[in-house]
């Protein structure tokens, strides 16, 4: 259960200029957007579960939960893999930037539904989460990460799982082609801000402000 | 050198750490003798195959077993030590 006396921040304010940067001339080559007020929950299905999870979450949510890393998105809603018997869940904010209950608490409803079957944890303002898109997405992230960005390989809907220099960063693509969500743990945020926006500003950036 | 996980797909060895060789056992006697200090100090150095524990620190977060040529970093087999529906996990 969130602290609800405490206000959450996005990792950037304070910190970095929000705008136009770098190489000047054309459109950015690069849109780095964070998402706040995102509900996050781990469920892991303990050994031998993982049948009676996928079933309870498809119940829940009205999706199949993908068995691979892969993830599914519906209406606000997306059920990411993050591993062997592991996903993560997340739930886009209302528009007011408010917490969408339409599933009561999230972790509570997920522990009522998963008991026995799953451990359950609440991630929420744990990661901090990065949507990125323009042109030139992909060779920013050229420069972050080690792995096959030709989406032929990382297709639309894929998650990895690995590193950033230092850092163990999620990385998905889309669902929409070209669209591509970062993120790693909140303690690490301004870090890996700090080190996405350096390496766009040759491709021209635009930081978006969030609150 | 970079390994297939069986999960993620190939990644640098940097994501991951070793565990050492795959197939030794714990000793099932209670005495401190020569089988325990085989076990806790003594390690092969084979050339050629061998098979050995990696954990996947930086992905799925799964330990696997690594077949690899000592000579050559060539991997010849990967799979999750755990079956795949199956994460390390104990039952609650």
């Amino acid at each position: 259960m969130p602290d609800t006396a405490l206000l959450p921040r996005s990792v950037l304010h304070d910190r970095l200029r929000p705008g136009r940067q770098g190489a000047a001339t054309g459109p950015a080559g690069v849109v780095i957007r964070e998402k706040t007020g995102l509900t996050l929950a781990a469920v892991a299905a303990l050994r031998g579960r993982d049948g009676a999870v996928i079933a309870a979450l498809t119940a829940l949510f009205g999706v199949s939960p993908p068995t691979r890393l892969r993830l599914v998105r519906d209406e606000g809603l997306a059920v990411i893999g993050t591993g062997p018997g592991q996903w993560l869940i997340a739930v886009d904010p209302m528009p007011d930037g408010s917490r969408d209950l339409r599933h009561g608490d999230l972790t509570t409803t997920l522990r009522d539904r998963l008991g026995g079957l799953a451990a359950v944890t609440d991630q929420s303002d744990a990661w901090v989460v990065f949507d990125l898109a323009g042109a030139r997405v992909r060779d920013l992230l050229a420069r972050c990460v080690a792995i096959d960005l030709d989406p032929r390989r990382f297709e639309p809907g894929d998650v990895a799982l690995t590193r950033a220099g230092p850092l163990d960063v999620r990385l998905w693509h889309g669902p929409k082609p070209g669209r591509y969500t970062l993120s790693c743990f909140r303690s690490y945020g301004a870090y890996l801000a700090r080190w996405l926006t350096d390496s766009a500003l040759p491709f021209g950036l635009e930081l978006v402000e969030t609150r | 050198m970079r390994i297939p996980c069986p999960h993620c797909g190939d990644r640098s060895h940097d994501e991951f750490s070793y565990g050492g060789a795959a197939d030794r056992r714990r000793p099932t006697t209670a005495d401190f003798g020569p089988e325990w200090l085989d076990y806790v100090y003594l390690r092969d150095n084979p050339a050629g195959l061998h098979r050995e524990l990696w954990y996947h620190g930086s992905g799925c977060r799964c330990w696997l077993i690594v077949e690899r040529n000592t000579l050559s970093h060539a991997i010849t087999a990967v799979h999750a030590v755990l079956p795949a529906s199956s994460p390390a996990m104990e039952d609650a």
